[in-house]
Order: structure tokens, then C-alpha cells, then sequence
């Protein structure tokens, strides 16, 4: 009744490789829409704004990610909201990512020198205009590097949706050593899997922030 | 469904109160083995060998580059195969050592290399040890430098110890899985339970900032 | 976006303020909804052999996934399967996340008071399962014991009632997960059905049954109110057990048929 542990199984991994991956790309994308915005609340000089935005913050980065996917999974329909299980995930995946990436940019934007916004002053620029001209295009350059840093996150944590039957790579590596009862074998295929994706990003991430360095 | 009610959760606070404990308790053991592993892999990390650099780079690579999940399952359904059974705390424990280990020695090396050479000449001249120069004029500066870096990856892995209720660590979210099973009230205790976690972290947050005052009071000087 | 994050805001405390009041009550007809879109979606865990796995060409298969083909069949729809964790069984259906649920879904009073159940398609009964080797006769001998089970699953609620005090009981998120803790050692023994019993044994026979705890009969869950639904399926098991293609399906599936299936 068990089967060996075989390249079926080891491509249907890959196919749950295939939706890791899809999940921290909607994850980033959602999350960068939203984390923007927390940023830019964040360093607001409205301190109503400034602090709801590090309230958010505080909350999602107070949570386990595990626990914020049960509540998304089941939360949903409780607000009257009927979607696939998940969309819900990857709507939670980008409350997620938005309240670290939010926190990542506003380190970005307030790292930028405090000589370049007065300078920019001095020459007639207005705060909106400083902002968009002078700080958010150094801010980029400081940011890319936790930012892709932060990616290798998303696509572990994916991992964790697999608790709530999201058939990503860990869960289809929980099915397929249900079906052979092969543990160790197959969890040791699955971390190989997550290294050879995560592992190159890391070293990208770590070179463009020597570059930034020197 | 489709309305909230919090008396069967909270009607079963006690579980949620022991669940919230040993949370705690795996957490802070974590804390102070992850730290521990971590001076030693920082320290070997900058070793002027390569050979003796290499281990321990594979280590925090490796760790840090899957995910925890796989690193628990590894740990608590691979390690069989070995003829090496640990009980669930113990197993969750480990995990969570070793993987806060790679993440904490990241922190502790850069505030070791953000020592200069120029101190440490300074402590040679003074007489000192390389044993009371490591402990005093790298280390300690060291984690003075990184303290708040340390804090955050101390509060991470609090979170992450929600993992390993997925091998039957009766935690805070385990006990929480427990009491939906009973109730079937999903989001409520959710809900309630995210908020535990929010509170514990604020307590920790909190914990830490006394910590640092009363560990690195140089620190606060002149301020 | 500030609006929005004020509006979502305002929309969580207000829900957590009409605690009592309904906020999403079902109005639609699960049965005629179905029949308009063509396609039934049914809950099944697929990591719980041989209730739901899946094949070497890594298909959904086994005896819950079985009995949703003959319904799907019947309705003449297609056949839409969600799979899910166990103790996801419950919420995906009552968050109407699924239209039903076959999912080796054991029939408790307590259960039922979220779900209505149909007759039950398969009677099974929960063992004790150890190494062959130990000696574990009642439920005495459990004591200081660690004992696998699934979390919320039937194994749970009965060893979890019927466990003598001082039984190390370890919940584990599904069947995957209880199993490899027994072959790896991690526990003494585990509470599981005949079913999952006989797909162990057909492996290895490094472990045995011990003994029976209780009887559980599996139903299929149809949310609250879906008379109509229930109906149908209530009269499609009938039609199936008598036309021998339920008993059909336990013997392909689980290895033993069922004498007959309790009806209410």
C-alpha cells in the first residue's frame, strides 16, 4: 500500500516548489503596495498617523505568523467575505509582509542624511517634493538589500501555510512522506529545495549591500 | 457562525494560562542556548583558519536558508532514524536553540568586528589575558553594541515557538488547536490568542530594555 | 489607504462589538447552488490513508475521495475536492468554505451541534495501536504512557474522555504526523481506526492492535439548515447501499464491510 520514495514524488514537491514561490511573489507585490504606505505614515509628522502606522507594526510583528494565518483562513467569512482559502492566505501573507516592509523603508528613508532634506529646503523644495526627488530615490538604493533579505523570509515562511493545507512545498512534503513514510528522506529533500532558491537570493542580497558599503 | 462569542474560550483560560507558560518557559531556555551557540559560532566565524570558518558558515547558512518548520520536523521525525528520540519540549527546544543560534551569531559578529583592533592593542598593553580580553573588551562592548539587534531576534523566535505545536508541544497555540477541536469557536480563540502572543512580546520588549540597563549601565551614561 | 486601514479598523471592532448580532446568516440553498454551477466542492483530508491520500500519480484517492465520485456522479456535477487539515473539517464547512464534508468525519453529539450529519456511510472502531512487541491490554496500561492522536479528530474526543489520569496524551496536526511519531518511536503507542490500522499493518507488522476503545460511525457533515441537501444525500447512501457500491468502496478502500450502517 506504501509507495517507494520516487521522482513522482520529488517532481510533485516541485510543483509545490512552483506555488512557494507564487505565494512570496504575491506576497511582496501586495506587500510593497501596502508597506509603502505604512512607511510613508510612519514618517509622517502627523503624529496621528505616524503612530497608527507604528501601531500596525507593532501588532503584526506581535503576532506569530501562524496564528495571523488561522485568523485570515477562518476571519474572512466572520467579516462576511466568501473566498478560496487561498486568496485568504495571500491576502494575510501581504498584511504580513507590509508591516515588516513598512518598517524596513522607514529605516531607509530616515537613514538618508539629514544634510540632503536641508539642503534641498535651502534650494526652494517643498516636503512632498524633497520626498519624492531627493529622499525616496537614496532610500531605494539602502533599502534593496534587507528588502531582498526579507524575500528569503517570505518564501520560508510559506512554509508555514502548509499548517492550514495550502499544498506548498512542505505540504506536499507532508503528503509524500505520508505516502512512503520516509521522513527523513523527505524533509531532507524539501530543505534542499528551500536552500537552492533561498540560498542564491541571500548571497544577492548580501553583495548589493557590500556594494552600498564601499 | 458568522457572530463572535468568547465564552467557551474563555471559560477554558486556565489551558490557555499553562500553554501561555510553557511558551514562555521554551522561549527564554531557547533564548539563553541560542545566545550561548551563538558567541561560540561568531567567535569561530572569525577565525582567521578557513578550514575552521567553514563548519560553522554551513551551519548558519544552512539554518538560515530553510525554513524552521522542516528544521523541527528534521529534528523530531529525522532524528529517529539515528536511534535518537527526544521528547517534544526537548526536541522543540533544540530546534529552537539551534535556530535562534544562527541568527544571534549574524548579530554577535558584527558587534564583534565593530570593535576596533586599537582596544584590543590596549588591553594587551594593560597585561591582559586573551581569555579576560575576549570576555571584557570584545565581548561584553560586543553585546552592548548589538543589544537592541539581539532583542528583535530574541522576539522572533518567542514567535516562532508557535511552530512546534505541529509536534504536539502543548503551547500556547497548541492549546489553542486543542480548544477549537472542542469548541469549534476558530476565530475566537484566534483572536485571543493573538493577543496573548502581543502581550507577551510587549513583556519581553520590556524585559530587554530593563536587561540593558542594568547589564550595560555604560551605556546610559552622560545621557 | 488610510481610509481603508480606518475602515478595517472600525469593521473589526464593530464585529467584535455585535458579538451576539449575525452578521453573514446563510440565506442561499447549498443544494439548488450546487446544481447551478455544475460542481460540488467537498472537504477531504488527503493526508489520512486510506480515508484521503493520494495515488502514485499523486491523484486524490481512497475511500472519502471514492464516495465523492458515486455523489458527484448521481448530482451529475463535477467533482471539486478541497483538501484540508483535520481539524480544519468543521470550520472550512460551517465558514461555507466547502459544500460538504467527507473526511473520515466521526459522528459525536458534540459535533453535532455545529453540523448536521447524513446516515453514516462506514461504522468504524478506534484501537489502541503499539510495536507488536509491548504489552498494552487495557487502558491502564496506558498509564505513563505517551499516546499519539490526531488533533480533534474522533481518536481524540475518545481517548481524550475515556484515558485513565496520568496518560501522556500527544495531539499531532494529522495522521502523517500521529503515524510517523509511532514509527519512529516518538510515541508508545496511537488511537487510530481499523482502516488506518490495516494501511499500517499492510507495510509493516512491527506493529499490532492492542485493543478497542469504541465504536464511532462516520457521516458525511452538511451545514446547519441545508435540508434539502441533507435530504438527497440521506436517500443517495441508501440507493448506494443498496445498490452494493458502498460496501464496494469499504472493501476496496478499508479492507472490511460493514454488516450493515446505522440509519436515523
Amino acid at each position: 500500500m506504501f509507495q517507494q520514495f520516487s521522482l513522482t514524488h520529488v517532481q510533485f514537491m516541485l510543483t509545490g516548489l512552483g506555488w512557494t514561490i507564487g505565494l512570496a511573489m504575491i506576497a511582496l507585490i501586495g506587500g510593497s503596495i501596502a508597506g509603502s504606505a505604512i512607511a510613508l505614515m510612519r514618517v509622517s509628522v502627523n503624529p496621528v498617523i505616524s503612530r497608527l502606522a507604528q501601531f500596525y507594526i507593532f501588532v503584526v510583528q506581535g503576532t506569530p505568523l501562524l496564528v495571523t494565518l488561522f485568523i485570515a483562513y477562518f476571519g474572512a467569512t466572520y467579516l462576511g467575505i466568501s473566498v478560496q482559502p487561498i486568496v485568504a492566505i495571500a491576502v494575510a501573507f501581504s498584511f504580513y509582509a507590509a508591516a515588516f516592509l513598512g518598517d524596513i523603508w522607514r529605516g531607509a528613508i530616515q537613514s538618508v542624511p539629514k544634510g540632503q532634506r536641508e539642503g534641498a529646503h535651502a534650494l526652494g523644495l517643498g516636503r512632498a517634493d524633497t520626498l519624492i526627488h531627493i529622499i525616496v530615490p537614496q532610500a531605494v538604493r539602502i533599502a534593496i538589500p534587507p528588502t531582498v533579505g526579507f524575500f528569503v523570509q517570505l518564501i520560508k515562511n510559506t512554509s508555514l501555510a502548509s499548517v492550514v493545507g495550502i499544498v506548498e512545498l512542505t505540504r506536499t512534503a507532508q503528503i509524500v512522506s505520508n505516502a512512503t513514510f520516509k521522513p527523513l528522506e523527505v524533509y531532507m529533500t524539501a530543505a534542499a529545495f528551500y536552500f537552492l532558491v533561498c540560498f542564491p537570493l541571500t548571497l544577492v542580497s548580501r553583495g548589493l549591500e557590500k556594494r552600498l558599503k564601499s | 457562525m458568522g457572530y463572535l462569542d468568547f465564552t467557551g474560550v474563555l471559560s477554558r483560560s486556565d489551558l490557555l494560562l499553562k500553554g501561555m507558560l510553557l511558551t514562555a518557559q521554551i522561549s527564554v531556555v531557547s533564548m539563553v542556548f541560542a545566545l550561548m551557540i551563538a558567541v561560540l559560532v561568531a567567535s569561530i566565524c572569525l577565525s582567521s583558519s578557513r578550514l575552521v570558518r567553514l563548519p560553522a558558515l554551513a551551519y548558519v547558512e544552512a539554518i538560515r536558508n530553510t525554513p524552521f518548520i522542516v528544521q523541527v520536523f528534521l529534528i523530531y521525525f529525522g532524528l529517529p532514524s539515528f536511534g535518537i528520540r527526544l521528547d517534544p519540549i526537548i526536541a522543540a527546544i533544540l530546534a529552537m536553540s539551534i535556530y535562534g543560534g544562527a541568527y544571534c551569531s549574524e548579530v554577535i559578529r558584527a558587534g564583534i568586528q565593530s570593535i576596533t583592533k586599537g582596544q584590543i592593542e590596549a588591553g594587551r598593553a594593560l597585561g591582559m589575558s586573551p581569555l579576560t580580553i575576549f570576555r571584557y573588551v570584545i565581548l561584553k562592548p560586543a553585546l552592548a553594541a548589538v543589544f537592541p539587534s539581539l532583542a528583535a531576534q530574541f522576539i522572533l523566535l518567542l514567535l516562532s515557538s508557535s511552530v512546534v505545536s505541529a509536534i504536539s508541544v502543548p503551547e500556547l497555540t497548541g492549546i489553542g488547536n486543542d480548544i477549537q477541536g472542542i469548541t469549534l469557536r476558530n476565530m475566537e480563540i484566534y483572536l485571543v490568542i493573538a493577543a496573548v502572543y502581543v502581550i507577551l512580546v510587549a513583556l519581553l520588549k520590556g524585559s530587554m530594555t530593563v536587561l540593558e540597563r542594568v547589564l550595560f549601565p555604560f551605556k546610559f551614561l552622560g545621557r | 489607504m488610510l481610509a481603508f486601514i480606518r475602515r478595517t479598523v472600525v469593521g473589526v471592532i464593530a464585529a467584535a462589538c455585535l458579538s451576539s448580532v449575525a452578521l453573514a446568516q446563510q440565506t442561499t440553498n447549498t443544494f439548488d447552488e450546487i446544481i447551478k454551477r455544475g460542481k460540488i466542492i467537498v472537504g477531504i483530508s488527503l493526508s489520512t490513508p486510506p480515508y484521503g491520500m493520494t495515488d502514485a500519480n499523486m491523484k486524490p484517492s481512497g475511500f472519502d475521495v471514492a464516495v465523492a465520485n458515486l455523489i458527484a456522479r448521481d448530482l451529475g456535477v463535477k467533482l471539486e475536492i478541497v483538501d484540508q487539515v483535520s481539524q480544519a473539517r468543521i470550520p472550512n464547512l460551517t465558514t461555507g468554505k466547502v459544500d460538504i464534508v467527507i473526511s473520515s468525519l466521526g459522528i459525536t453529539a458534540e459535533r453535532a451541534k455545529a453540523i448536521m450529519y447524513t446516515n453514516s456511510i462506514y461504522v468504524d472502531e478506534q484501537m489502541i495501536i503499539a510495536p507488536t512487541a509491548s504489552k498494552l491490554d487495557n487502558l491502564e496500561a496506558l498509564v505513563g504512557k505517551r499516546v499519539g492522536v490526531t488533533r480533534a479528530s474522533t481518536n481524540d474526543t475518545i481517548i481524550t474522555q475515556k484515558a485513565v489520569q496520568g496518560t501522556n496524551i500527544q495531539r499531532f496536526e494529522d495522521d502523517a504526523s500521529t503515524n510517523q511519531a509511532l514509527f519512529t518511536g516518538q510515541v508508545d503507542a496511537i488511537v487510530s481506526g481499523v482502516a488506518a490500522a490495516n494501511a499500517i499493518n499492510a507495510q509493516t507488522d512491527k506493529f499490532a492492535r492492542k485493543f478497542a476503545v469504541r465504536q464511532s460511525p462516520m457521516g458525511i457533515g452538511v451545514r446547519r439548515g441545508d435540508y434539502d441537501l441533507h435530504q438527497w444525500l440521506n436517500t443517495e447512501i441508501m440507493m448506494l447501499w443498496s445498490g452494493g457500491e458502498l460496501q464496494a468502496a469499504q472493501k476496496q478502500w478499508l479492507g472490511i464491510v460493514n454488516e450493515d450502517v446505522p440509519r436515523f
